[in-house]
């Protein structure tokens, strides 16, 4: 999160205890730099962007002159009203931190989201095809969008999740099953619109890209134009991502050499979807990358069996079936 | 009879014992000793020569898993540990204060950047830091400024399934070595 030199946002508070009062003010102090935006309290009746309502006793009027004041309201949970977001208490800097985040994204106006679309990542592909959920991931993955907080993805106009890119976030609104079944479905992205934003505490993004690149057992689009052979450049964390004995035969081979899906599927023994899915969900995660066709190496030198590692090969079947792998 | 060896290495209180008692047979054999070195590793007890535990393969075949002490002024024992070992599991601790300096410590210690023992790394009590892509990403950084390339993903210890993921990456890696 950075600053950046634009006017800054005011921030109001009202109904605040004499020492919530003091840490507010010193955390605005110690959060200068460290938000999505300058925060700065108001000064005398002018209009504040945002109001915090504190739990101590204030006159109605008091509470209610101050929302007026202000564009956004925001009050701790014990409070009877309501405010757009909340604060929690104890107050804490990262979580007013994270409420003045919340706030500048609501204070933002909505940015032209058909035309986002209609630019970068909808339509059809140069050859016709519509992209998949699993395209449209990978896309996003390489081309990061610079100027979006959010993105939200969409199937038959229905919000699928909100993805936070540079956060590495996502907030999911349908059932995991849902999302598996639409990696091979169309899907579109679009910006975020004021009320999109992805909150902080949604969950990481890589199991998801983990998963739906799984699922999707054809090659993605882009690497299905260019690809030549793929190298593993880090593995899964399979300490956090489900996987299979397969799956950690395959990094391992990808991890070697550069090699082909096809070679692939040979070497790891592995029917030909599987390894596409493998490779998919290591290009969706940034644990692969693609490789020029000159490094590639023939298929014979690749599965050409070795005399020693045959027995080899039976003691690690027989340290497997005694671990339970 | 044959025998095979596997290492568990890592810094004091990165979980090695309790890796080892996750997968052993039986309860492993530890040598525990009081810890004096309370602002390592807050915990009472360390080890100070070896821990072992085995997993019998069958045919009087077993394969014996040797725990390093974590403290360096025992590290001539890992040498001598990791003679003959099919390879080795670096355990790293999340919360000390630079892991990636950790790693590169055990890598030069055994000789990882010259040898071809395969190795893997499990980043422990990653529950208790915020951010463990980041932490995982300077983990590689430290792999790559040594020209190696290794398995590195995040593992709770006192969870049987994702010791043996270690394990199972491990066993993938010397076979993948095996081959041409």
């Amino acid at each position: 999160m950075s600053a950046e030199p634009t006017t800054p946002r005011h921030l109001r508070y009202a109904a605040m205890s004499g020492p919530d009062e003091i840490l507010l003010r010193s955390m605005l102090a110690l959060l200068d730099g460290q938000t999505r935006e300058h925060w700065q309290l108001a000064k005398g009746d002018e209009q504040a962007d945002l109001v915090i309502i504190g739990c101590a006793d204030a006159e109605p009027v008091t509470v209610t002159a101050a929302r007026r004041r202000a564009r956004l309201c925001a009050t701790v949970p014990v409070r009877f009203e309501h405010g757009d977001l909340e604060l929690p208490q104890p107050l804490r800097p990262r979580s007013l931190a994270t409420l003045l985040d919340n706030a500048s994204l609501a204070l933002t106006p909505p940015r032209d989201a058909p035309a986002f679309a209609q630019a970068t990542r909808s339509g059809r592909d140069q050859d016709g095809n519509k992209p998949t959920l699993a395209d449209l991931l990978y896309s996003l993955m390489q081309q990061p969008p610079a100027d979006q907080d959010a993105i939200v993805v969409e199937l038959d106009s229905r919000a699928l999740m909100r993805i936070d890119v540079a956060r590495g976030r996502v907030q999911l609104d349908s059932a995991a099953d849902v999302i598996h079944a639409a990696a091979r479905c169309d899907a579109h992205a679009r910006a975020a619109g004021r009320d999109e934003h992805v909150h902080l505490n949604a969950q990481p993004l890589t199991p998801l890209l983990w998963s739906v690149g799984l699922a999707h057992q054809h090659a993605l689009v882009a690497p299905a134009r260019a690809i030549d052979s793929i190298i593993a450049r880090r593995w899964p964390d399979f300490g956090r991502l489900p996987h299979r004995g397969d799956h950690l035969r395959m990094t391992a081979h990808l991890s070697r050499q550069p090699m082909s899906t096809d070679q692939l599927a040979t070497v790891a023994d592995v029917p030909a979807p599987v390894a596409i899915g493998f490779v998919n969900a290591m290009l969706l995660g940034g644990l692969a990358s693609l490789s020029p066709a000159n490094i590639q190496q023939p298929l014979a030198a690749l599965v050409q069996p070795a005399p020693a590692p045959v027995a080899r090969s039976a003691l690690f079947a027989r340290i497997r079936a005694r671990l339970g792998l | 009879m044959a025998e095979y060896k596997i290492i568990v290495s890592g810094p004091i209180g990165a979980g090695k014992s309790t890796a080892l008692a996750a997968v052993s047979d039986s309860a492993p054999v530890t040598t525990e000793a009081c810890n004096t070195r309370r602002f390592e590793a807050d915990k009472a007890t360390t080890t100070v020569a070896l821990d072992y535990g085995e997993v019998a393969l069958g045919d009087g075949d077993v394969l014996r898993l040797y725990g390093t002490p974590g403290q360096d002024r025992f590290d001539f024992m890992r040498e001598i540990l990791a003679r003959g070992a099919l390879g080795l599991v670096i355990l790293l601790d999340a919360q000390r204060p630079d892991p990636a300096a950790d790693l590169r410590h055990f890598v030069v210690d055994f000789k990882l950047d010259e040898a071809s023992l395969p190795f893997v790394i499990g980043v422990t009590k990653t529950d208790l830091i915020d951010d463990v892509d980041a932490l995982i990403g300077s983990l590689y950084a430290q792999l790559g400024d040594m020209h190696r390339m290794a398995p590195c993903f995040s593992c709770d210890v006192r969870e049987r399934t994702q010791v043996l993921a270690l394990l199972d990456a491990l066993l993938a890696l010397i076979e993948t070595a095996d081959s041409p």
